[in-house]
């Protein structure tokens, strides 16, 4: 297993912009979503603090992961149950404005990993 | 020589469910939570969203953002734009043949703002499905329009080619178009819908990823998480100001920083023991969640109970064939356990309040002992259910009669009213072959399905009441074919065949043709 994650970039996300990540209805399984804040001090060397918000995804839900603090980590996971095509197993993660959609057909496993990354 | 009658009203719903729905609703007429498929303004009528969409083959990533600007943007050259789109598809082509080639790439792009809205082709045949959530749906088939045969028995043999050509000619541009339109119940006691139990299955899954519940997988999560910042600082670093990455590749990042930068990130992510880290993470959440039995979940919320309504007519050019309406009502109730079972059970027996809520008292513990249940175990592998089904038919068909110089044609309507009671369940699993190296899977042996139905029938020349039974037996063969016996007795016989005056016995194949097609033969 050497490439177990998906991994995806946002920038040009303001402080503070609301994630929202949306798991496709037709999914089933069981899957997190995790977000991390990093905040640096003022020379922009010394990670100074870090924030987790955790929530389970339930199919065709949106769940709010509440305000990012670029730049910030989400990590996306999940065990299926049934394993669909990438069309049908996907989530959508929206920051802000910006939106992107991940198709969870990352290995031949039944389990997943996706991380975002985001940045101002 | 054919004549016909004035052409009855058509429904062409088909295409007005498109344009209605394109000049009245929203472009956001969606299910809370789904995500847009294009965005349009919040406020944007949906056909000006489509024509700005129609005058971009595909939107790049500013342009997605440009899109949500305020409809003061489209301008009279996407309109024009949008215009000669329109002009383009010829949509004389859209007749008796249902000539969808043209028409495809049109609807596709037209329909694609609307939320649940979509279109698919087979077989000749076009659907446009609308369905704005999962209780909801209106489906509207074109299909392809075929000259009836008892028409063209009405012909010489040596002109019936030519007549059958002439005919299909002069079809009506829908000649042969059906509607349906269902209704599935769903609420947090009935139907099958997960979202309606999201507060169940979040509280479960909070408490399998609570650090103290689980003191290595927080260990390995902490690790993870200080190489993920790691690795989001660097890139917050690494790629220039004003680049705007969207959807990268590992290529693509790998080719747009410093080399050594791009190799730490590489060994934080793939190589160094903080990288690895990160994969035994996600490990012991597999595990975790595998050792939960929170995968049954799914099960239980498809053990729930159902009903759904359909309501059903086809219009056919009297060349083609008969008008149908049909009603239909099931009410499926599955035995044993399910997701009311097992709120019932954990609110009488909860040894802990739950996050989730008051009133959702389920905690981990409490599920793990349900799923371990044997009634409940007996429940997951052999999904027994009964059903109660209503069926209303109404057939406006049409005979054909040969006045001596011309073909002429009567309508006869015909009415059949069914109530079936049926209980199925699953007698044997057998394994699948496993791929890669997941585990093998279960799949249905043989089943057994009973059914007693009452008919009422009215046609022209007949007027009965009926009463069915039958019993029958699936053995499956492999993931295409399966083997089917099954026993009818019926109180009037002329229905049965031959082996007996009142009990019937039919044994056939069953397979599948493609993904979605299914035919029989015996």
């Amino acid at each position: 297993m050497a490439h177990t994650a998906i991994y995806r970039f946002i920038r040009g996300t303001p402080l503070g912009a609301d994630i929202t990540i949306t798991l496709s209805a037709e999914a089933q399984g069981i899957f997190v979503a995790e977000a991390w804040d990093v905040s640096r001090d003022a020379i922009g060397n010394e990670e100074t603090r870090t924030a987790v918000r955790r929530t389970a995804l339930v199919p065709g839900e949106a769940s709010d992961l509440g305000p990012a603090t670029p730049p910030a980590v989400l990590v996306v996971e999940g065990v299926f149950d049934q394993k669909l095509t990438p069309d049908q197993d996907k989530v959508v993660v929206k920051v802000g404005d910006q939106k992107r959609t991940i198709p969870l057909d990352g290995d031949q496993d039944d389990s997943i990993m996706a991380v975002v990354f985001v940045s101002p | 020589m054919y004549t016909t009658h004035p052409k009855r009203p058509k429904v062409r719903l088909a295409m007005w469910i498109a344009c209605w729905l394109t000049a009245w609703l929203p472009a956001h007429a969606a299910v809370p939570g789904a995500q847009p498929t294009i965005p349009c303004g919040s406020n944007e009528k949906l056909s000006i969203c489509h024509a700005r969409v129609l005058s971009s083959d595909a939107p790049s990533d500013n342009a997605e953002r440009h899109q949500a600007t305020p409809q003061a943007r489209v301008t009279d050259a996407t309109m024009d734009a949008a215009d000669n789109a329109l002009k383009a598809i010829d949509l004389s082509s859209f007749g008796s043949s249902v000539s969808t080639g043209a028409l495809r790439p049109f609807l596709d792009r037209l329909l694609a703002g609307i939320n649940g809205l979509s279109t698919s082709e087979m077989d000749g045949e076009l659907t446009i499905a609308y369905a704005p959530n999962q209780q909801f749906s209106i489906d509207g088939v074109l299909h392809d329009a075929e000259v009836a045969d008892k028409l063209l028995e009405q012909y010489a043999e040596a002109d019936r080619t030519a007549a059958q050509e002439r005919l299909k000619r002069d079809l009506g541009d829908l000649a042969d178009v059906s509607l349906k339109l269902t209704y599935n119940h769903c609420s947090s006691t009935s139907g099958r819908r997960v979202r309606d139990h999201a507060e169940l299955l979040r509280g479960l899954v909070d408490g399998l990823i609570d650090p103290q519940v689980n003191e290595l997988l927080a260990g390995a999560r902490e690790k993870r998480r200080l190489a993920l910042n790691r690795v989001a600082e660097i890139f917050n670093r690494t790629l220039p100001d004003g680049t705007h990455v969207s959807d990268a590749t590992w290529p693509m990042v790998e080719s747009s920083g410093d080399p050594a930068l791009i190799e730490e990130v590489r060994s934080l992510l793939l190589d160094s023991d903080v990288g690895q880290a990160m994969l035994d993470a996600h490990q012991e959440f597999v595990r975790s969640v595998n050792e939960s039995d929170l995968r049954h979940f799914y099960q239980l919320v498809a053990n729930q109970p159902q009903r759904y309504i359909e309501v059903s007519h086809r219009a056919r050019d009297p060349e083609v064939g008969a008008d149908t309406t049909t009603v239909k009502g099931v009410w499926e109730i599955p035995r044993g356990s399910n997701i009311n079972g097992l709120r019932k059970a954990c609110a009488k027996t909860s040894d802990a309040p739950n996050p989730a809520g008051p009133g959702l008292a389920v905690n981990l513990a409490c599920y793990k002992r349900y799923i371990a249940r044997e009634e409940t175990q007996l429940t997951l592998a052999t999904k027994p259910r009964f059903k109660i089904e209503v069926t209303a038919t109404d057939v406006a068909g049409n005979r054909f009669v040969d006045t001596g110089h011309a073909v002429a044609f009567e309508t006869q309507s015909d009415f059949k009213a069914t109530l079936n009671l049926g209980y199925s369940r699953v007698l044997s699993y057998v394994d699948r072959p496993a791929v890669a190296d997941n585990e093998p899977e279960k799949a249905e042996g043989s089943r057994l399905d009973i059914e007693l139905a009452g008919e009422y029938v009215d046609k022209e020349e007949l007027l009965q009441r009926r009463l069915r039974a039958t019993v029958s037996l699936t053995q499956r063969i492999n993931d295409d074919i399966d083997a089917v016996l099954a026993l009818v007795w019926a109180s009037e016989p002329e229905f049965l065949g031959e082996v007996d005056e009142k009990l019937g016995a039919r044994a056939g194949l069953r397979f599948k043709i493609g993904r979605t097609g299914e035919a029989s033969g015996g």
